[in-house]
C-alpha cells in the first residue's frame, strides 16, 4: 500500500490500487482487531472497555472528518495511519523472534520512508496548497526551465487533475493552452464564433483559461462550486483579469445556479467537469441537458470535456443527445499545437 | 453538440470530429439513472 502511495507512476492504475488497498485494508483490520480482542479484560471491566472503544471510533471519525482537513495540506491521511500501524505492530511484538522484529523494523521504515516521499513529491513545485471540503488544490510552477523565463508556467491541479496552466512570460501568458487550445475541440468553437459578440457559459472554472478567447463585447459567464477556485483564479492566474470580455463567476452547484436563473441565451455553453476521477454525474443526465437548452441560443453549441483516464463519457452523450433529438453530436480531439510551446497535453 | 448543422460542417470542426460508437445495450443517464461501471476503462486500465 505504501508503495502504491509514493509511486507516482501508480496513481492512475486504479484496479490495481483497488485490489491491493482491499487486500491490504484486511491485514491491518486482522491485526487491530485481533489485537484489540487479545487485550479484552475480565468480564468485570468489559462495560468501560467497549466504552472506550466506541470513544475511539469516535475519535476516529473527529481525526480523520474535522482535524485532519484542518491541519493537513492534502490526502496524507492514510499515509499517516499506515505508518502508525506499522509502528504499533512494532512496539506490540518487540519482543517476538528477531525475523519478525526485523520484518516489522522493514514495514515501519518503508511506511515512514512512503510518508515522507508522498510529502517531498505533494510540496515540489507548489507555491500554494488550498484544502477544503470540494478538495486539495495546489498551483505549481515549473522549475525545470528557470534558465528561460519565457517557458516557465504555472498549473492548476485539483487532487491529481489537472485543471489548467498559464505561461508566465508577457509574451506567452495570454495563449490558450492545454484542453483550450486553438486546435482543441473549445478553442475551434470558439473561434468559429469569432468577430460577432458571444455570450459564453462554462461549467468549472479552473484557471479561467478558456476566457483567453473572450473580445470585449464578449459575455463569459463561469459556474463553479468551489469558492477556493475563484480565489485562485484572480491570485495565480491572470486569464480573468487579463480578458477584455466581461466576465461573470457564479459559485454554487452549477446546475442549481442554472435551474434558478433566467435563460441566458448562450452561444456557446462548455461543460467542463468531467476530467476527474469522480465526476458530477447530476451535470450529465438527460435532465440537466434540458437545462443546458434551455440557456442556449437557437443554433447554439454546448461543448463537453469529456477527457478522463478512466470513464468512456461519448456514448452516454450521444445517446442523451438523440433522446432529445439534437443534431449528430460530434467529438473532436484535443489540440496538439506547438507554437507557443505545447505544455502538457493528455 | 448544436442543432445546427452548418456550424456541425464547418471545416474547421469536421477535420477533427470522429465518430462516436452508439452502445443501444446502455441506458440512458438520468437523474434517476447512472452507471459507472458501465462507462469505466477497463481495457485501457488493463494494459
Amino acid at each position: 500500500m505504501a508503495w502504491f502511495l509514493a509511486d507516482k507512476s501508480l496513481q492512475f492504475r486504479l484496479l490495481w490500487h483497488i485490489f491491493v488497498f482491499t487486500i491490504g485494508l484486511f491485514f491491518v483490520c486482522m491485526f487491530c482487531h485481533g489485537e484489540l480482542a487479545m487485550r479484552r479484560p475480565g468480564p468485570k471491566h468489559l462495560t468501560l472497555f467497549y466504552l472506550v472503544v466506541s470513544a475511539g471510533g469516535v475519535l476516529g471519525g473527529v481525526l480523520v472528518g474535522i482535524i485532519a482537513p484542518i491541519t493537513l495540506p492534502g490526502y496524507l491521511e492514510l499515509e499517516i495511519a499506515l505508518t502508525v500501524v506499522a509502528a504499533l505492530a512494532l512496539a506490540l511484538n518487540w519482543t517476538r523472534p528477531i525475523p519478525v522484529v526485523g520484518l516489522l523494523v522493514a514495514v515501519t521504515a518503508f511506511t515512514s520512508g512512503a510518508l515522507f516521499w508522498r510529502v517531498k513529491y505533494f510540496r515540489e513545485d507548489t507555491v500554494y496548497i488550498e484544502r477544503n471540503y470540494y478538495g486539495v488544490l495546489r498551483v505549481k510552477e515549473n522549475t525545470m526551465r528557470m534558465d528561460d523565463s519565457d517557458l516557465r508556467y504555472r498549473s492548476l491541479v485539483h487532487g491529481a487533475i489537472l485543471h489548467g496552466e498559464q505561461w508566465l512570460s508577457e509574451k506567452y501568458r495570454r495563449s490558450a493552452t492545454t484542453y483550450y487550445k486553438m486546435t482543441s475541440g473549445i478553442g475551434r468553437v470558439l473561434l468559429a464564433f469569432e468577430g460577432k459578440p458571444i455570450k459564453v457559459g462554462v461549467i468549472g472554472l479552473g484557471a479561467g483559461s478558456i476566457a483567453v478567447y473572450g473580445d470585449a463585447d464578449d459575455n463569459y459567464k463561469f459556474y463553479d462550486i468551489d469558492p477556493a477556485v475563484e480565489e485562485v483564479a484572480y491570485k495565480w492566474f491572470t486569464y480573468i483579469t487579463d480578458t477584455p470580455a466581461k466576465v461573470d463567476i457564479v459559485l454554487g452547484d452549477a446546475r442549481l445556479s442554472m435551474e434558478r436563473e433566467p435563460p441566458q441565451n448562450f452561444d456557446v455553453l462548455a461543460v467542463d467537469a468531467f476530467s476527474g476521477d469522480a465526476i458530477p454525474t447530476h451535470l450529465i443526465t438527460v435532465e440537466a441537458f434540458d437545462t443546458y437548452l434551455r440557456h442556449m441560443k437557437p443554433g447554439g453549441v454546448i461543448v463537453f470535456h469529456v477527457s478522463n483516464r478512466f470513464l468512456d463519457l461519448k456514448p452516454v452523450l450521444l445517446a442523451i443527445a438523440e433522446s432529445t433529438a439534437s443534431s449528430t453530436p460530434t467529438c473532436t480531439r484535443a489540440g496538439r499545437t506547438a507554437a507557443p510551446p505545447a505544455i502538457g497535453s493528455r | 453538440m448544436t442543432r445546427d448543422r452548418s456550424f456541425i460542417l464547418k471545416p474547421s470542426i469536421v477535420e477533427v470530429t470522429e465518430p462516436v460508437a452508439p452502445r443501444p445495450d446502455w441506458r440512458l443517464w438520468t437523474d434517476s439513472y447512472n452507471n459507472l461501471f458501465q462507462v469505466f476503462k477497463f481495457e485501457a486500465e488493463l494494459q
